[in-house]
């Protein structure tokens, strides 16, 4: 009789996890290593991964995490690992976070920056990825004040004429965009945007003190002083 | 949505959105993301990669030697009751080889001999 409800109340927790992170969701199911590898090459954005079994507190906690995700999926990329899905595979030692001496610690969150921030400086290969385990609350707040410092941010800011000229006559196939800002910190939604548009557009920032704050886009090689 | 502003051979196009960030909704962040996409390029564009062309040729090795004026290594025997005095309280980088009995690995023991 216990086994049988044992085995139920398993399987629940295991659909209910499941249909947590369905499709609709912005979290990434991860349940095997290579899955896992693959989800660790992502080179712009910061990485957050929520490390859960299939108990009742790993899915009271799955719940604020989705919804975590829904409210920021522009700003990090999202990842569930299943450590018991990870436990039954044979390239288990690669996910230290899920090995059974941690069991106790689940579930856990841990952000991880872009790989490509770190490489050797003698042979560039590019080193692990840091990892930071956020001990928070799952509010959007607290976890924003965390994760904000560890976003990275492609976006340069621009300190003089020149260094704004060299700016747009660099690489003219792409089309520059400047955000000018009277404040000093480069908003999230910047920082996010200019990992997004990567490699097909040049986000830079330009700060001005009596600026009003917008957005421009220039899409020709021209200095600065004659487009004005 | 946007104001164009056309000034010369280069061409300006400024977004008219909201930018606040404290008031920034999602809506707003998809309406930027909409127009920057506009300009985005379909295919990422690599940056291109600074090739430094020296001079005279350079010994590939140089770069790993240690500069001649470190001071060398100082081989310490370990002691548990003073293992805080002697590893924090030691300069620089510190190497401690952890061994069962007698079975120490060789290229330790070199370094020891060397440096003793």
């Amino acid at each position: 009789m216990y086994k049988a409800l044992i085995f139920f109340v398993g399987v629940y927790l295991t659909t209910f996890t499941n249909a947590l992170f369905d499709k609709d969701s912005n979290v990434k199911k991860v349940s095997n290593t290579i899955d896992l590898i693959s989800t660790f090459l992502d080179p712009e954005y910061l990485t957050v991964v929520y490390f859960h079994t299939n108990d009742k507190r790993s899915e009271a906690m799955g719940l604020l995490f989705n919804e975590l995700a829904k409210r920021r999926k522009q700003y990090y990329k999202f990842f569930a690992v299943d450590c018991d899905s990870i436990q039954k595979d044979v390239n288990k030692a690669a996910v230290p976070a899920c090995h059974e001496d941690f069991k106790d610690a689940l579930p856990q969150i841990l952000l991880l920056e872009p790989q490509h921030v770190r490489s050797n400086v003698h042979s560039n290969r590019t080193l692990e990825p840091i990892q930071h385990r956020y001990e928070g609350d799952l509010n959007i707040d607290e976890f924003d004040t965390f994760a904000k410092k560890l976003m990275p941010s492609y976006s340069e800011r621009l300190v003089s004429l020149e260094h704004l000229e060299k700016f747009l006559s660099d690489q003219p196939t792409l089309k520059k965009a400047i955000f000018l800002t009277n404040k000093k910190s480069i908003p999230r939604y910047w920082k996010a945007l200019s990992a997004h548009f990567k490699g097909r557009l040049m986000v830079n920032l330009l700060f001005i003190g009596n600026a009003v704050l917008s957005v421009i886009v220039y899409s020709l090689g021209r200095p600065f002083q004659k487009a004005i | 949505m946007t104001q164009k502003a056309e000034s010369g051979p280069g061409r300006w196009v400024t977004y008219d959105g909201n930018l606040d960030h404290e008031k920034l909704k999602d809506a707003d962040f998809e309406k930027l993301e909409t127009f920057l996409g506009k300009f985005a390029s379909e295919t990422k564009v690599l940056p291109r990669m600074k090739v430094d062309h020296p001079t005279e040729p350079t010994n590939p090795q140089e770069g790993l030697a240690p500069p001649k004026d470190l001071p060398k290594p100082v081989v310490k025997d370990f002691i548990p009751e003073r293992f805080e005095e002697i590893v924090y309280g030691t300069e620089g980088l510190v190497m401690i080889h952890v061994y069962r009995a007698d079975d120490r690995h060789s290229s330790f023991d070199d370094v020891v001999t060397k440096f003793r």
